[in-house]
């Protein structure tokens, strides 16, 4: 967790330019990494993080110090990422088509599946089931909370979830064989 | 299976929870761009807000002042929902219906619910029942502690639930622009409307309220008024002439133009009448002939005076009875060798009566004009009604009973009315009011062009019906 003060907070909201870079340099490596979560690749990831950003520091005046500074940056990047979801998520096909040219790392073990490697995993599921899987299993939301906030119904979260974990799974399993790894149920 | 899902999930939380890494070194440019750019238009945004706010709520001042005097109590409410309207919508429009919102922990709040007059589609305000939410304009505001939401509704189908949880997306204030945040998720009704309970659907139905359907039914007191040269016609005339109770009633549809000014036509029966007194009815079927015999049925050899009065003259064509009134007629006899002119006619009694009935087909055209608002309306009536004879019917009252002897001749089928009148409306819930009107209808015709005297009748009716709106 990076280390906010309560004076770069304050500096912020009075719209000072040292603090606003200060702020951003101390969030920026966790928030591109979830901006990385929840895109298909660098460049959305990059779009997301500039549009999040820029809303923190429109709307940080309006932060009254009551909870994790961070974790109200951070839900302020999630919803940033749902909007653009929301706006972009219409000329994505419905159905999974694993993107396979791209290139894979073959790990030998699964301890030794890196956090780059399962990142790559999620950014190669559909938008939607990335936004499912993320929401559900890094984030926490209930599939009621999903189904508010993305627009879908509870059974489409559970279904979109069930799948994505499939994806994953089998997309794990593949990385084994290849490696030739003797296959564990994961 | 539950178990390999949550070490797929377990997998991915543990190793990407908290995953970071070193964005490329241009977005901190991008950003600080983004945010030089924004406040500028920011403050015109801001100053736009403050200045519609301010205007509206002047103008909302005045109309609430207007409306809502003398109806203490719900004055703060009212207030904060304004302050709703500042904050979101150029709205002037209040209400003080709710709606029960039943929440994801599956407790409920009520919301009040306002219609957006000012926009073309329905727009649903709600605001928490009973809270201050002047805290949420969002010049000054914090996190709201209040969830206030504003749905849009496409069409009328409001089976909506709304979610607290939704909220904070709809207006949380650090999303963008709020009035964009609105656009974008107003357009995914479906997400945040699904089941608002029965009655409030109705009362979202009753903001729809342009149309009216009303029945009502009234006793009708009516009489007339005569002018002519002839004064002392007039007076014997008012002297054996008096008014009549009847019925009214009928079926109006109306049209709300603006929320005060109300447009409506129908169609309504109504039964004007006058009694004439000091009657004597004779048998026309009998007669004494001097010397003291009687003769059947030689009415062909009778002259037959109408009895005149101020509608007109009555023929007696549907009955032996022939009636005259002693002050001003008289009766002749032919002079046929068979009949003597000095027969007497065989008179029955000198305090007979008659009833006229005129009933009228109206088609009124009709303002109402709303005074005082509130559960309880007060309104202002006016218009004109196109009055069409339907019936026309002359009784005699005499010691044998109540008979028809004949109709009034020359009344005129078209006729035209003035109409005033106070309405008074109660709201009875579910879209019904019960209406109260007492009303004057006068005719702005003689209806009887051929009589020289002019006679103009005048109705009193106390209205009473329901109204439905939709």
């Amino acid at each position: 967790m990076a280390d906010i003060s309560v004076k770069i907070i304050k500096g912020c909201q009075k719209g000072d330019g040292h603090s606003q870079e200060e702020l951003y340099r101390l969030l920026a490596p966790g928030m591109y990494g979830l901006c990385l979560k929840y895109s298909g690749d660098k460049n959305e990831a990059k779009d997301i993080m500039q549009d999040g950003f820029i809303k923190v520091f429109q709307k940080i005046e309006q932060y009254e110090g009551k909870g994790s500074f961070e974790g109200w940056v951070r839900r302020i990047m999630i919803n940033t990422a749902l909007e653009r979801f929301r706006s972009r998520s219409i000329i994505y096909p419905l159905d999974e088509k694993m993107n396979n040219a791209q290139e894979q790392d073959e790990p030998d073990i699964i301890d030794q599946l890196s956090a780059e490697d399962l990142l790559s995993l999620i950014q190669r599921l559909t938008p939607q089931y990335r936004m499912v899987f993320n929401l559900y299993a890094i984030e926490g939301f209930s599939h009621k909370e999903i189904s508010n906030m993305m627009g879908i119904s509870e059974g489409t979260s559970k279904s979109n979830l069930s799948r994505a974990r499939n994806i994953l799974q089998n997309k794990i399993k593949e990385i084994y064989q290849l490696s030739g790894v003797k296959k564990k149920d994961v | 299976m539950s178990e390999t899902n949550e070490h797929i999930d377990k997998l991915f939380r543990e190793k990407l929870g908290n995953y970071s890494k070193e964005p490329p070194g241009d977005i901190w440019e991008f950003i600080r761009e983004g945010i030089g750019r924004k406040p500028q238009r920011k403050a015109i945004l801001l100053a736009w807000r403050v200045a519609a706010g301010v205007a509206i709520l002047i103008t909302a001042g005045y109309l609430y002042y207007s409306v809502r005097q003398g109806e203490k109590g719900e004055i703060t409410e009212n207030r904060s929902m304004q302050e709703v309207m500042v904050m979101k919508t150029d709205s002037i429009y209040k209400s003080d219906k709710t709606a029960r919102i039943v929440s994801q922990e599956d407790t409920t709040a009520d919301y009040r619910l306002a219609k957006d007059e000012t926009k073309s589609s329905e727009r649903i305000v709600l605001a928490e029942a009973g809270k201050e939410l002047h805290r949420m304009n969002l010049q000054d505001a914090g996190l709201p502690e209040s969830p206030v939401a504003i749905i849009e509704i496409s069409d009328i189908h409001l089976k909506a639930d709304i979610y607290p949880a939704d909220i904070p997306f709809l207006l949380h204030p650090y999303m963008a622009e709020p009035d964009k945040i609105l656009e974008k998720k107003l357009s995914r009704t479906d997400r945040y409307i699904k089941d608002i309970t029965e009655e409030s659907v109705e009362d979202l139905v009753e903001k729809k309220d342009i149309w009216s359907l009303t029945a009502q039914i009234s006793p009708v007191y009516s009489y007339r008024t005569l002018g002519s040269h002839d004064e002392a016609a007039v007076a014997s005339m008012n002297e054996s002439e008096s008014g009549k109770l009847s019925y009214g009633g009928g079926l109006q549809l109306g049209y709300k133009a603006t929320e005060r000014l109300s447009f409506y036509g129908g169609l309504m029966y109504s039964t004007i009448g006058l009694q004439v007194s000091n009657l004597v009815s004779y048998d026309l079927d009998k007669y004494i002939i001097n010397g003291g015999g009687v003769i059947e049925k030689p009415r062909s050899k009778i002259n037959i005076y109408d009895l005149n009065n101020s509608t007109g003259f009555i023929r007696p064509d549907k009955s032996d009875e022939f009636v005259i009134n002693p002050k001003s007629e008289e009766i002749s006899y032919s002079s046929s060798n068979e009949v003597r002119t000095d027969a007497m006619i065989f008179s029955t009694d000198n305090n007979d009566k008659i009833d006229q009935y005129f009933q009228f087909l109206e088609i009124p055209f009709m303002l109402r004009y709303k005074v005082l608002k509130g559960k309880f309306n007060l309104n202002l009536l006016g218009g004109v009604s196109t009055s069409i004879l339907i019936g026309n019917s002359v009784y005699l009252l005499s010691d044998d009973g109540r008979s028809e002897i004949g109709e009034t001749g020359g009344i005129r089928t078209m006729n035209y009315t003035g109409n005033v009148g106070f309405g008074f409306d109660y709201d009875l819930g579910h879209n019904f009011l019960f209406i109260f009107e007492p009303q004057l209808r006068y005719y702005i015709n003689s209806i009887n062009e051929k009589n020289l005297i002019s006679n103009r009748p005048y109705s009193l009716g106390m209205f009473t019906g329901i109204r439905y709106i939709f």
